[in-house]
Formats: structure tokens, C-alpha cells, sequence
């Protein structure tokens, strides 16, 4: 019987071959992951300096674990290096040795990569990001012992990373090239009342900016704005995004856009390779956060081991981890609209009306994140076309 | 008189912990609600897990 295979260990896939597990036993199933093969709650890696926890106690479990529990085989530190979706099999590389598998059905799950800025000078390579456990790891030793950093982009990565890092006793300079922080997701008035939030003598904002160069200056970087300021610090992060994973997808000649294009049943344009998570693009939406990946592995557990399972998405709303400031948002799918706020700063309650005159997200903050029941209610439901 | 023993149930995806003994008053769970009480379809306020997606802590 020839495996399921999975490529990719985070959450996307190890819920997918959780939810598989539950639905048959039997079924051979093969996790393919150039990580180490433990499982993380991967929005932790964003608030998790100021308490002090390590890699290591971000881990939910490791490798061994989840092969008992799940009863799968998971192939770590291997690459994937070529899919041949003709005659159905992967080319894995662990460093050691090449092998090919064949597959029954192939999931991709890859995930998404940071943003690489067009950033110029000679410590341009200095830039770090954390998108993952072992990035999360450097990044403890990066500042250790520093005191000043910056933080580039402060969407949801960027301001969580902003409030732990002043938290935990940096100083905190935040650029963005727009005019308030989660522009996408709130209204000027809640933003503000973010920023507000902020103690002015440990964060210092910079928006409508964005970086131009990174220099060694003695011991430490001298970045220049697109605005003409200078600032000296000692480690810069990039916050500004993720791009789908894509490349496999691509060299084996299946359909990509932004993202890998599946149809609402995670089905690439080749047959029996599906694709979840952050890597995927469904009806020209690249859709983040926790939430979609699990009912996306949920749903296609389903239609690989029992019926077709359309995947529908209800709304959803995430908190945003900044304890000066409680947020919580549902972002809308459609740009098209406008935001309608009530309420005195800084706690607001935000519509965003689609072009309908309907409730098509919200964003809440302070004390009125209590609504977030009945502003889910208020929302139409959401569609992905 | 009978002593509710409050158990406790844990998020797979996030760790979250539902205490029963606490609730959770900021979601309309009042403390002392029992896990099985709980509507079907609440969700886990860190990461919109389902309900189903909770499991006992021993």
C-alpha cells in the first residue's frame, strides 16, 4: 500500500496527519521535514522573551512522541528535493543519501518564507527574522546582552514582537512604511490607540518609513530612513510578511499564483497532490493564521480517506498579544468598504462594511474586546472568491 | 452535600487550559462550568480550535 506523504512538519501537517489518524489506523502515512520534527504553537515564537522561555520549552512535542501517538513514520532533516507527479513518487535528500517514495497522495505543506527587503549597505545581512523554532533559537543568542532594537513591520508579527520586546527591558524602534500599526486589519482611531498604549521613553515609532541601508558602525547598526532619520541599534528584525513556499510546486509543473492553487477541496491542479497551510492560495486568498490551516486539515483528511469535504471557513477572530492594549480583529476578506467606530479610544468597536452596507469584519479594543460574540454574529459569512 | 470535582482540559493545537473551576468569565463561561456544558460550537480563544480539539488533563 503506498503512503500519504506530507511535506512539512508545522502545524498545517501535523494536524493533517492527526486528523487522518483519527479517521483510519491503517493507512501508511510519511511526514518529509527539514526540521528537527518536534511540534510548536508557532504564534508563541512572538511573545515569548519577555517570559524568558527558551526553544526548547516552546516545544508542544518532540519527534518520538508524536510518532507514537500518530503511529507515523517522520523522515527529519530531509529535503525534498523533486516531486514527479507522473509516476507519483518524491525525491527526499537527508544528507546522507537520496531515495525515492512513491505516494498514494502527496500533501504539500511547506509553508511560508520571510520577505526578503531590497535593503542596501555593508550589515545588510544582519537583518534576522523568526519564522520558526530554530530561528526563534538564534534570535535568544542574537540579543543577548543588547539593548536597542529595531523592529521592521508592525502588522500582527511585528507589533507582538514590539510589546514583548520593550517587556523584556529593550528599547524598541518600530518602522512602518504605513501610518498606523495592522493597518489591514483596523481603523486609524484603534491603531492609534495601540500606539498610545506604548510607554513613549521604551518605543519609538517611524511610520510612513521604511529602511534604506543597515551599516556596521563600531559595535553597532546605523540604519537610515527613507525619511532622512538615523538610527543606531544593535539587531534589526524584519516583521514585514511571508511568501508561500512555492518553489516544489513549481518545478513539478503544478499550478502557482502567489500561492500554491488549490480549489476548496486543497486540490492542485495535478490529481492526488493537495496542498495546506500558509503555502496554499484557495480562490485567490492566501489565507494566515492558525485557525484556516486546521479546518483545511480537517477538511481534507476527509476527502482522502472519506468522502469529498469542501473546506468552509466560519469567522474567526484573533487576539492580538499586546497586553498594553487588548485587540482582538477579524480581518475581512474584501478590501472593498469602509470602517464604522464607536466608542471612546481606547475602547473601540470597529465594523468593516462591505460596499453592501454588511458587517464584513471588526476589529475591537481595551474593553471592548467583551463584544467579540456578538460582533462575530453581526459578520456575514465569509466567502473565498 | 456533594464536592464538584473541576477538571481541566487542554487545546491540542495551542495549549490553551480550560480550567473548570475558573471558566471563563471574559468569553460568557462563568466559573464552575462544566467542560460538557459548554455549546458545541465555542472555540478556543487562542486559536479557534474546536471544542472537540480539547482534551482531559489527567
Amino acid at each position: 500500500m503506498k503512503p500519504i506523504i506530507v511535506i512539512g512538519s508545522g502545524h498545517a501537517g501535523f494536524t493533517l496527519t492527526r486528523e487522518l489518524r483519527v479517521i483510519n489506523k491503517e493507512v501508511p502515512i510519511i511526514v518529509i521535514t527539514q526540521d528537527n520534527g518536534c511540534s510548536y504553537y508557532k504564534p508563541n515564537l512572538s511573545k515569548a522573551i519577555s517570559v524568558g522561555k527558551s526553544a526548547n520549552d516552546l516545544v508542544m512535542k518532540n519527534v518520538e512522541q508524536i510518532k507514537t501517538e500518530q503511529d507515523v513514520f517522520i523522515k527529519t532533516h530531509t529535503k525534498v528535493v523533486a516531486i514527479d507527479v507522473n509516476d507519483s513518487f518524491v525525491i527526499v535528500d537527508d544528507g546522507n543519501s537520496v531515495e525515492r517514495i512513491l505516494y498514494q497522495d502527496l500533501v504539500i505543506a511547506t509553508g511560508a518564507s520571510p520577505f526578503e527587503l531590497p535593503i542596501k549597505g555593508n550589515a545588510k545581512n544582519e537583518i534576522v527574522s523568526v519564522n520558526n523554532l530554530d530561528d526563534y533559537r538564534q534570535f535568544r543568542g542574537t540579543i543577548e546582552n543588547k539593548e536597542r532594537i529595531l523592529i521592521i513591520g508592525a502588522g500582527f508579527v511585528g507589533i507582538e514582537f514590539a510589546s514583548d520586546m520593550f517587556s523584556a527591558g529593550y528599547h524598541v524602534d518600530v518602522v512602518d512604511m504605513e501610518e498606523w500599526p495592522l493597518k489591514r486589519a483596523l481603523p486609524q482611531q484603534l491603531g492609534q490607540s495601540i500606539v498610545e498604549s506604548f510607554p513613549k521613553d521604551k518605543v519609538s515609532w517611524h511610520f510612513g518609513s521604511s529602511v534604506v541601508t543597515i551599516d556596521a558602525q563600531d559595535e553597532a547598526l546605523e540604519v537610515t530612513l527613507t525619511c532622512g532619520k538615523k538610527l543606531s541599534v544593535d539587531v534589526v528584525l524584519s516583521a514585514v510578511g511571508i511568501r508561500p513556499n512555492i518553489g516544489l510546486a513549481k518545478a513539478a509543473n503544478i499550478d502557482i499564483n502567489r500561492g500554491i492553487v488549490v480549489d476548496n477541496y486543497l486540490r492542485t491542479s495535478i490529481k492526488n497532490v493537495y496542498a495546506i497551510g500558509d503555502c496554499a492560495e484557495i480562490s485567490g486568498h492566501t489565507l494566515p493564521f492558525i485557525a484556516p490551516a486546521t479546518f483545511a486539515a480537517k477538511a481534507l483528511a476527509k476527502t482522502l480517506l472519506t468522502s469529498d469535504t469542501g473546506l468552509i471557513i466560519p469567522n474567526l477572530a484573533v487576539a492580538v498579544k499586546i497586553p498594553t492594549c487588548t485587540t482582538i480583529v477579524c480581518p475581512s476578506l474584501t478590501l472593498k468598504g469602509g470602517w464604522e467606530v464607536e466608542g471612546d479610544g481606547p475602547d473601540f468597536v470597529a465594523r468593516f462594511m462591505n460596499l453592501k452596507g454588511q458587517v464584513n469584519g471588526f476589529a475591537l479594543t481595551g474593553k471592548a474586546i467583551s463584544q467579540k460574540g456578538a460582533l462575530l454574529k453581526e459578520c456575514i459569512a465569509p466567502t473565498l472568491s | 452535600m456533594t464536592v464538584v470535582e473541576y477538571k481541566k482540559y487542554c487545546c491540542v493545537t495551542c495549549d490553551l487550559v480550560y480550567d473548570e473551576e475558573l471558566g471563563f468569565p471574559e468569553e460568557g463561561i462563568e466559573p464552575g462550568t462544566l467542560f460538557e456544558n459548554i455549546p458545541d460550537d465555542w472555540t478556543c480563544p487562542e486559536c479557534s480550535a474546536s471544542k472537540s480539539d480539547f482534551f482531559l488533563v489527567e
